[in-house]
């Protein structure tokens, strides 16, 4: 156990080692921290700070729909292995002379210090989920241990099902098939109610808020405990909260009691972890770094120098599938339409609306772009070209993808909701700019921090970014308005300012092609 | 013709590569040989112009990092990594597009024959073993028609005739004038071909050997030991 232990605090040693060698990194993690920790302490005591916004209902709703989709998400992809261990444990204490039971808590530990980010970035939302929903006070600790209680339990009951899956072959099919069977089943009531009543929105809000719901074992209880943010630390929550605690002791306990047989399916797991890491690392999608297939087409390179490597770009995504839609956009569009069609309201207010929640989506859902992977590749830096060349050439993807996103997120919105043109063209205009200068400012994210800080600062650097341009165009944007009482003039605001701040992160990020060493 | 001037690379506060200075003249055969860790990658890479560093480096009096040096600069890196949605057809086509190449299939053919990829063009990058990377990796480095050529432990994971292809590629290279810069590790993988060998030891380089200056072949490997302190 002393072995273990000795991992676990010098990786832990080495790691703040390591980021006092990035002071840039450094601040921003503790600033993070700070902005997570303060308004817990300074935020007020037991009452909401706003009213709420949100009905109990779609409340309900939206955590039991965020719950099934990561836990379908999480138990579909078990099966391909799952693990809490690197390749280094595998190979130096998997053939250790240390009981299993103690390597499986190790990995344990390893994996809550995971997610331990993930809970942070989630204490950071609440403030703002508190004045934008009126939540009661102290729900960002409800937030977080639910958010670890649905991580823990869907890791523990992944590692039991692939265990008993990866024992007979035929197991995975049939595996396959009643999770498969259980999501049907589980939305069959939202399709009656869609047939019933016509309305989608209603339909989804009255299912997944179903009273009923709450005696789903690990989902509804779940749901029953985030409904915490907004009744505080009921009786119903702590219940939910130890019927959830138990299974995963229980679960645990189970594990544990798989003594060495557990390894197998942990080498497999760690297997594919490794690869996706990998993928992960050099930037690519871990879909198209593992197990992706790729489309037979005929290569057509006909630009030359910097271009080839848009051309170049163009190839692999017509391999991987339609390259003008990325999943972000598919999802975006839908949604957008959905509200359209389903909320009845002013057109402008519902557009207003679309732009605000889209471009904060946006923060969130991160598009994969080419130019992550290309930069781990030594050819970039070897074509005879200018760097600033080569970057707008990887960039070009990217930012073609963000005007289709633009059109079709915010132009199909204005069409159905026929506002007048020139308000659709600006707000589209400035979802554009959003998207783009978003785009540019994760290359000064990569040349400021690196990738391996890349995933959670970025996400941080882009909340920033979105204050600074709320704060440099919100004023002129509410002062054009005011004057002019049009909203296409005052969407225009924003679209200027996230030009010029294009520009200064294209200068910026010019860097990262000159060399894949950080100045 | 590549010259080296002074060149030091610091990681922090390790000094991976320490005041070295060296040329490799036009159609010469420079091997850079060095225990692990010696800072031969490391000077590689400065060359290419893929790591920062403080110093001169000129591919045929150009700067390095500038336009004209790569245009003139091939680099075979020590791990291959090739796109995994490109076949190796692609790979050639995208380099040329991207070095503005001319009249190159031909040689592209010849070298696809050479380490036995002329059936292979069609797989993609990830479908391919190491070795076959590797032989995919010395061909977009070669099919530039390089004036000087870098190649970081190049034998690395090749069958034996493709060990054999590539030392005759090194002096095919060199009879046509081009400068070629080769590191590596183990000593046998560069008889023969070899006209000037620098010996790194600690980032710097503590031995230079011509072929005029020793009779035997055997003698390069009690230079070495005697050098960088191993025992034979």
């Amino acid at each position: 156990m002393s072995a273990l232990i000795y991992i676990l605090s010098r990786s832990l040693k080495n790691t703040i080692k390591g980021l006092i060698r990035k002071p840039a990194a450094l601040i921003a993690y503790i600033i993070i921290a700070c902005l997570f920790i303060l308004p817990s302490i300074f935020g007020g005591s037991g009452h909401t700070s706003a009213p709420a916004r949100m009905s109990t209902e779609v409340a309900r709703s939206v955590f039991m729909g965020y719950i099934v989709f990561l836990f379908t998400i999480s138990i579909v992809s078990s099966l391909n292995g799952t693990s809490f261990f690197r390749m280094a444990d595998v190979n130096l204490l998997f053939t250790a002379p240390i009981k299993a039971g103690y390597i499986l808590i190790y990995g344990f530990v390893k994996q809550l210090g995971t997610n331990f980010m993930v809970m942070l970035f989630l204490g950071l939302q609440y403030p703002n989920w508190k004045r934008t929903f009126g939540l009661n006070h102290g729900a960002g600790w409800v937030l977080m241990v639910s958010y670890m209680m649905l991580v823990t339990i869907t890791s523990f009951i992944g590692i039991i099902i692939y265990s008993y899956v990866s024992k007979r072959p035929n197991r995975l099919s049939m595996v396959k098939k009643i999770i498969y069977g259980s999501i049907i089943v589980f939305i069959i009531p939202i399709a009656v109610n869609i047939i019933n009543t016509g309305n989608i929105l209603d339909s989804i809000v009255t299912w997944l808020s179903n009273d009923y719901l709450r005696f789903v074992p690990i989902m509804g209880w779940l749901r029953e405990m985030l409904m915490g943010v907004y009744t505080g630390l009921s009786s119903e929550v702590i219940i939910y909260s130890l019927l959830t605690l138990i299974t995963i002791i229980a679960a645990f306990v189970y594990i544990y009691r798989m003594d060495t047989d557990f390894f197998e399916n942990a080498l497999t797991g760690t297997e594919y972890k490794e690869a996706v890491f990998k993928a992960s690392r050099e930037g690519k999608t871990v879909q198209s770094g593992v197990k992706r297939r790729y489309r037979k087409v005929k290569a057509n390179f006909t630009m030359e120098g910097s271009l080839a490597i848009f051309q170049k770009q163009i190839l692999e995504k017509r391999k991987k599938g339609f390259w003008l839609l990325p999943t972000r956009t598919i999802i975006l569009t839908i949604c957008s339409i959905i509200a359209s069609v389903t909320i009845y309201a002013d057109g402008m207010d519902i557009m207003l609306g679309i732009l605000t929640v889209a471009a904060y989506l946006m923060l969130i859902l991160t598009m994969v772009t080419a130019w992550e992977s290309d930069i781990s590749y030594h050819y970039i830096y070897l074509i005879p070209a200018m760097p600033f060349k080569k970057m707008l050439a990887a960039t070009l993807v990217g930012v073609i993808n963000m005007f289709i996103e633009g059109i079709l997120v915010i132009g199909i919105a204005g069409m159905i909701l026929k506002v007048p043109v020139s308000f659709a063209l600006s707000a589209v205009f400035a979802y554009i700019t959003l998207g783009v200068v978003l785009l540019y400012s994760d290359l000064v994210v990569r040349r400021m921090f690196g990738k391996i800080h890349g995933a959670v600062l970025r996400i941080f650097f882009r909340i920033f970014l979105l204050i600074v341009i709320v704060a440099l165009s919100v004023v002129p944007a509410v002062v054009t308005y005011l004057g002019t009482e049009n909203y296409a003039l005052a969407l225009l605001m924003p679209t200027l300012i996230n030009t010029a701040l294009t520009l200064v992160f294209m200068w910026i990020g010019t860097g990262l092609f000159k060399s894949p060493e950080l100045p | 013709m590549l010259s080296v001037q002074n060149v030091t690379k610091k990681y922090g506060k390790v000094l991976a590569v320490d005041e070295v200075s060296f040329e490799v003249g036009k159609g010469e055969i420079a091997v850079l040989l060095g225990p692990n860790g010696a800072g031969k990658s490391t000077i590689i890479k400065c060359i290419a112009g893929l790591l920062q560093y403080n110093g001169k480096i000129a591919i045929d009096d150009h700067i390095n990092k500038g336009v004209e040096a790569k245009k003139i600069l091939g680099y075979v890196p020590e791990t291959a990594s090739l796109f995994d949605a490109l076949t190796i057809q692609e790979h050639i086509e995208f380099i040329a597009k991207a070095y503005r190449l001319k009249g190159y299939k031909e040689y592209a053919n010849e070298l696809f024959d050479r380490f036995d990829l002329s059936d292979k063009t069609d797989k993609l990058g990830k479908e391919l073993s190491k070795g076959m990377q590797q032989k995919v990796s010395i061909c977009c480095g070669v099919i530039i028609r390089p004036k000087v050529i870098l190649f970081d432990e190049p034998m690395i994971g090749l069958d034996p005739k493709a060990i054999k292809e590539l030392k005759a590629l090194f002096v095919e290279l060199k009879d046509q004038g081009c400068s070629v810069l080769i590191s590596t590790h183990i000593i046998d993988t560069i008889k023969e071909v070899w006209d000037k060998i620098l010996i790194m030891n600690k980032g710097k380089i503590v031995s230079s050997i011509s072929r005029d200056e020793i009779k035997d072949e055997s003698e390069i490997e009690e230079r070495f030991f005697a050098v960088t302190g191993g025992a034979k």
